[in-house]
């Protein structure tokens, strides 16, 4: 009888101390987004703003789902008009104030870089670029803290020169106007390297200071000795004014030009100009997401008013990722998410789950197993450089009306 | 020589909004002491309300740069009467000057950005028509900006030359407390220099919209080192200096790419080439090209 007495008290007091405590410690994830929600370049920022604010949403979501304690946050999203000195503002802000585990963005190498030099790196803050595209990011001594869901490009400075070989030959010669900056310079240089290996001839090589008060000398010197074929590294609101100057050389032809993502959007044409863009070609990152399509309806019905790009689900990925990294580490201190983007990102193996299965994604990550995210824009598998791993370009067309078009059998996968 | 056309051409238009932007920024400068940092949300200012008045309105182009230069004026009496004048009572000194500039800057920009959005605009005037003359390419938007900026020069310039106003701006900048002792009425010439420099930036502002063929939010602010520039080459304070300033920091710039000068500088040199003449000038000449001169505005 004393013997029952005794077990049954310690099978109460057993109970009741195992339902006191949690079954795990909670992980309130703070993320903070800079990217340009004005300016030229604000359709991408608004877009893939609005699309990290619903990863993190989704992401909660599945957490409770899973029975998963904490929560993973957008706590603040920053403008920096795609200029370096406001994306280095924008991130002691966040860092500062905010207190935020970790970015996501800027949308612009030169942000990126400029925010991992003067605020993330010294602050041990994790960020993830999720358009940044220069190969510079790749050799940066970031201290592994910063990682990019946007191919590298490494990869489009290939991908333009196949389509400008495929579309006039080997032989010809090709002329680069490169906006002055961590983008343009760095494409360029690619461009030029593989332009040359492949047997061409380069004209003039000219950059531009986006601060420039007119482009008229820069569109006479793009367009001296005649070139073949033109490759334009710009962004939209610089290449507004660079643009008009071309044509008024009376020498430059848009059906021999091939752009950057960066025009791949139609709302930006417009902006710039269907009389100046019409004929012109270009080279643009595609999903290599699972259910892009599905992604793009779901994200409408869930954030219905939001500006739409290509590259959005971008940003979801992103935040997903670093979401998960927080549950899988069960902190948020960048040792424990840097270590712990690499096991839910898929650069240590595991197995698959999609962005549709988030619950399941929450549930391995707390569980502290390995596995491969597949996201909508990209699944990852950082590289030691951060780098995600993997490309797939479209080669577009711009149509007299200013439409887009591409074709998915000119696509080039790496 | 149609390439040396070209360039000449490009810098004199860049050239003479250089120089009527610093002319504003140096007459403030040469009357009050200030260094008017605002004076690039000035010229947006400028031209986002052209545009608005132009675009969005509908009304007639050069009544839109009138009605946009008088409410650059007006923007500028406004801050005199409410803020500038008290500080100059309360003593306020250069540096407090400047950064009340600097903050008005910086009230500026949101202001115009809440007014009038974020999206790249542009006047309802064709960018892309040109002119041939004797094998350069003329933007119908570069004459423009190049026949009314010469035009808008002469003005300035006669004006402070012969003008009752600005003799009395030229007596007050060289000695304040002279010039009020002697009948000048200071209230009357601080309040016209502010109103000279709210319409010139307002002007500026149209033309560089008119070259760049589009604009957005950060054109003036983008060019705020130019005008400073333009207005120490041309000697701080002195008026006629900025305007010859301005013109020769455009030429400058542009001229540098051609192929006599050094092979042609790169042009994402533009900017260096541009400081490095501001050094070897001052250099010779520490104060400004017009420093001989012994008298200021």
């Amino acid at each position: 009888m004393k013997i029952r007495k005794v077990l049954l008290a310690t099978a109460l007091t057993s109970t009741l101390v195992l339902n006191a405590l949690p079954a795990q410690a909670a992980v309130d994830m703070k993320i903070g987004t800079i990217h340009p929600l004005t300016g030229g370049n604000a359709d991408y920022g608004i877009g893939l703003t609005t699309a990290a604010e619903w990863g993190a949403e989704s992401v909660t979501k599945a957490m409770k789902a899973a029975k998963v304690a904490g929560s993973c946050k957008i706590v603040a999203s920053e403008d920096d008009q795609a200029t370096p000195a406001l994306a280095v503002e924008a991130a002691t802000k966040l860092v500062k104030s905010n207190k935020v585990n970790a970015i996501v963005g800027p949308l612009t190498s030169g942000s990126t870089l400029g925010i991992a030099q003067s605020v993330t790196v010294p602050n041990n803050i994790v960020v993830i670029a999720t358009a940044a595209s220069s190969p510079t990011i790749t050799k940066y001594a970031d201290q592994d803290l910063l990682f990019r869901t946007y191919p590298s490009d490494a990869f489009q400075g290939k991908v333009i020169v196949a389509a400008v070989q495929k579309a006039f030959g080997k032989t010809v010669t090709l002329s680069i106007g490169a906006r002055n900056d961590a983008f343009g310079t760095a494409l360029a240089n690619v461009v030029t390297n593989e332009w040359v290996k492949g047997g061409g001839d380069i004209g003039r090589k000219v950059l531009w200071n986006p601060d420039n008060a007119t482009f008229d000398s820069e569109a006479k010197l793009l367009t001296e000795g005649s070139p073949d074929v033109w490759v334009i590294v710009d962004f939209p609101d610089t290449f507004a004014k660079v643009g008009p100057a071309l044509v008024r050389t009376g020498k430059w032809d848009a059906k021999k030009t091939f752009f950057t993502e960066a025009m791949y959007d139609e709302a930006v044409i417009a902006t710039i100009g269907v009389s100046i863009m019409a004929g012109a070609k270009g080279t643009a990152a595609k999903s290599i997401g699972v259910d892009s399509a599905k992604w793009k309806t779901d994200r409408k019905a869930a954030k219905p008013s939001t500006k739409e790009t290509f590259v959005d689900a971008s940003g979801y990925d992103a935040t997903v990722l670093l979401c998960l990294a927080a549950i899988h580490g069960k902190s948020v201190k960048h040792t424990a998410l840097i270590k712990s983007l690499r096991a839910v990102s898929g650069s240590q193996g595991g197995p698959l789950i999609p962005w549709t299965k988030l619950t399941d994604a929450v549930k391995a990550a707390a569980a502290g197993k390995k596995f491969t995210y597949q996201g909508a824009w990209t699944t990852a598998k950082f590289d030691a450089a951060g780098d995600s791993s993997g490309a797939l370009f479209r080669v577009y067309s711009i149509d007299a009306a200013g439409k887009l078009s591409s074709n998915d059998a000119e696509d080039v996968r790496f | 020589m149609s390439d040396l056309i070209q360039y000449t051409f490009n810098g004199l238009v860049v050239g003479s909004i250089f120089a009527i932007a610093a002319v504003g920024i140096s007459l403030l400068y040469s009357v009050l002491r200030l260094v008017n940092f605002a004076a690039g949300d000035f010229l947006t200012l400028g031209a986002f309300l052209t545009y608005f008045l132009s675009v969005t309105l509908e009304l007639n182009f050069f009544f839109s740069i009138v009605v946009s230069m008088l409410a650059g004026m007006g923007i500028s009496w406004f801050l005199e009467l409410v803020l500038w004048r008290n500080l100059r009572r309360n003593k306020a000194g250069t540096l407090a000057l400047f950064l009340v500039a600097t903050g008005v800057a910086l009230m500026l920009r949101p202001i115009i950005q809440f007014l009038f959005g974020t999206e790249t605009r542009k006047f309802n005037i064709d960018i892309l028509k040109t002119y041939d003359f004797l094998g350069a390419r003329i933007a119908h938007t570069q004459l423009l900006v190049l026949i009314f900026a010469s035009a808008s020069i002469l003005v300035i310039a006669l004006f402070i030359s012969k003008a009752r106003i600005g003799k009395d701006m030229r007596a007050y900048a060289n000695n304040p407390g002279l010039a009020a002792v002697s009948g000048i009425n200071v209230d009357r010439v601080v309040l016209a220099t502010w109103l000279i420099s709210g319409a010139l930036g307002s002007l500026a502002g149209v033309f560089q919209g008119l070259v760049q063929g589009q604009f957005n939010n950060s054109m003036g602010e983008s060019l705020l080192l130019s005008f400073f520039a333009a207005v120490v080459l041309g000697t701080i304070g002195d008026a006629y200096g900025a305007l010859v300033g301005g013109l020769l920091l455009g030429l400058f710039m542009e001229l540098s790419q051609l192929s006599f000068f050094f092979g042609g500088v790169p042009s994402n040199y533009k900017p260096v080439v541009a400081f490095a003449t501001l050094v070897l000038v001052l250099l010779f000449k520490p104060e400004g090209i017009f420093g001989y001169r012994g008298r200021k505005v």
